[in-house]
């Protein structure tokens, strides 16, 4: 990892999280990176949650994202966006939110992906959509960090 | 004026139970039939049953008891009247007797008009494009409806004359905000001009081309929501007075289903009027079917949990379309922090009764009562069960 990509993530995760960072997109699988549209001008380093850092049940991945100005942390969850799902993304996020506060990490924006930029059928005007916006958990085929 | 007002009803009309308390911005959500006008109609008559005895003997109506004027007011027969005999409405908790019509204080101030209501039959009142008079109406049309129809006769015959040149009436020169017209010009009109016209002895309003000077669209080739929307408008004008006040004598502002007829695009344009109208000081009461209104609320409560209020605006400019940084924006913002804004279901049960429900703190999703917005997102939650279903099918 760069000098300059250690000093960013020491600012925006905790230390303890260091060991588990790897460079850009390293910690995701191939198949999950295509849920993700990056920049040019950004740099990415990447954590695995779930089954990494912290206990299994939480969001996926980790993804700390900077340019010149600023930094963002993005957890992503990779499920299948269905109705049923809405209630264990729900406490996943809750997990997660555990794991970030226990750590002092600043705070993150979520998000929810289906595998494999499939179909999305939660409707967007119905109340589980509300309900995981109002958690500040956002749904998308495809993210752009 | 300050003090916030809370209505007890028990056994009114076909509602059982419940209490309304009075906020800012109060939105009365409920399937048809549970009694959403009814209360509306109910909120008038306890503020200006002075005021509406009087507008009645002075259209030549004789009124000799109590249930006279119950029945003209309501526009229904004298049984049923939805004020019985076990009705009891209280006002702050203190009981009230809607049949006692001696009052307290001056004459002037127990026949001030202090609610202007927009009813929900507001295209009723344009017949042939031309606001109907008061007595023009059958003997069953609810008081609101013919009060509504006159004074918008009135309010537009005088809009005509204040114009020297041409008598337009959108884009009016000095009613609304600019940008505000610029929005509904495009949702709304869609560049066509709203103006008067007389032909002999007959008031017309029409819509004009503005590219074609002569091409005018009289009242019954108007679309459905430029029908519905016009009287509102012309209600809206009246309420937002340009010259020094700032605002009518009015303490509240009843509209009834300001969505009829308007694409969610233009009713958002519209919340945004009556957002300016909280601005002004008034007390706006409510009742919809659609959840976009929910949504506003919804939105302004989690806006204001926000300290930053640059991001502030710059959120609510992004949530209603607008472009530019007005100091209206950043005024309107400002007021709206302070504002009471409260939602309330009024839930029928099996025996199509109806008992009122406090749903006001709407991002509370886990509480049962307030899961759907009181029923307003059902059809979306039932259509994502379906989709998924079948997607789960389909593997």
């Amino acid at each position: 990892m760069s000098k300059k990509c250690l000093a960013i993530c020491c600012e925006a995760i905790s230390p303890n999280m260091l060991n588990y960072v790897k460079d850009g997109l390293q910690a995701l699988p191939k198949s999950h990176k295509a849920c993700i549209k990056t920049s040019k001008c950004k740099k990415y380093c990447s954590i695995q949650l779930d089954g990494g850092f912290c206990t299994s049940g939480t969001f996926d991945y980790l993804i700390i994202c900077y340019d010149r100005q600023n930094t963002q942390c993005i957890a992503l969850e990779i499920h299948p966006a269905d109705t049923s799902e809405v209630t264990t993304i729900k406490q996943k996020f809750h997990r997660t939110e555990k794991c970030r506060k226990k750590h002092n990490c600043q705070n993150w924006d979520y998000y929810w992906v289906p595998p494999r930029r499939k179909g999305i059928s939660i409707k967007k005007d119905s109340r589980k959509w509300k309900e995981l916006a109002q958690l500040g958990i956002q749904i998308r085929r495809q993210v752009e960090i | 004026m300050n003090k916030k007002l809370r209505i007890e009803l028990k056994d009114f009309g076909q509602i059982k139970e419940g209490q309304v308390q009075i906020g800012d911005l109060t939105v009365l959500v409920g399937e048809q039939a549970s009694g959403k006008t009814l209360f509306l109609e109910l909120f008038k008559f306890i503020h200006d049953r002075h005021f509406i005895k009087k507008v009645f003997q002075e259209k030549g109506f004789t009124i000799d008891s109590i249930e006279d004027l119950f029945s003209l007011y309501f526009g229904c027969s004298k049984e049923l009247i939805p004020v019985k005999e076990g009705s009891e409405i209280r006002l702050n908790g203190r009981a009230i007797n809607l049949r006692n019509l001696k009052g307290r204080g001056s004459k002037n101030l127990r026949e001030k008009e202090s609610v202007f209501y927009i009813p929900a039959q507001r295209i009723l009142t344009l017949a042939d494009g031309w606001f109907k008079d008061f007595n023009a109406f059958s003997l069953e049309t609810p008081f609101v409806v013919r009060h509504f129809s006159e004074t918008m006769r009135i309010v537009t015959e005088q809009l005509i004359r204040a114009q020297r040149q041409e008598p337009i009436l959108f884009p009016h020169p000095k009613r609304l905000i600019s940008e505000l017209k610029d929005k509904l010009q495009q949702t709304v009109f869609k560049g066509w001009k709203l103006m008067y016209k007389a032909e002999g002895f007959r008031k017309h309003l029409v819509l004009t081309d503005p590219s074609q000077q002569n091409v005018s669209l009289s009242f019954f080739s108007w679309s459905t929501g430029q029908r519905e929307f016009v009287p509102l408008l012309l209600g809206l004008y009246w309420l937002s007075p340009s010259a020094k006040k700032s605002k009518r004598n009015f303490d509240y502002v009843v509209i009834e289903e300001p969505e009829m007829g308007l694409h969610p695009h233009a009713y958002l344009d519209v919340i945004l009027i009556l957002l300016t109208l909280l601005e002004r000081g008034y007390k706006i009461l409510i009742s919809s079917h659609s959840p976009a209104i929910l949504d506003v609320i919804w939105v302004l409560r989690n806006l204001f949990r926000l300290q930053d209020t640059t991001t502030q605006t710059k959120l609510f400019m992004q949530f209603f379309g607008l472009k530019k940084k007005h100091p209206w924006v950043y005024k309107l913002i400002k007021s709206l922090r302070n504002k009471d804004m409260k939602v309330f279901y009024f839930k029928t049960n099996n025996n199509y009764q109806t008992i009122i429900q406090d749903i006001s703190e709407l991002e509370n999703f886990e509480e049962e009562s307030i899961q759907n917005w009181g029923g307003l997102l059902s059809i979306a939650d039932k259509a994502s069960e379906v989709v998924s279903t079948i997607s789960r099918k389909l593997k």
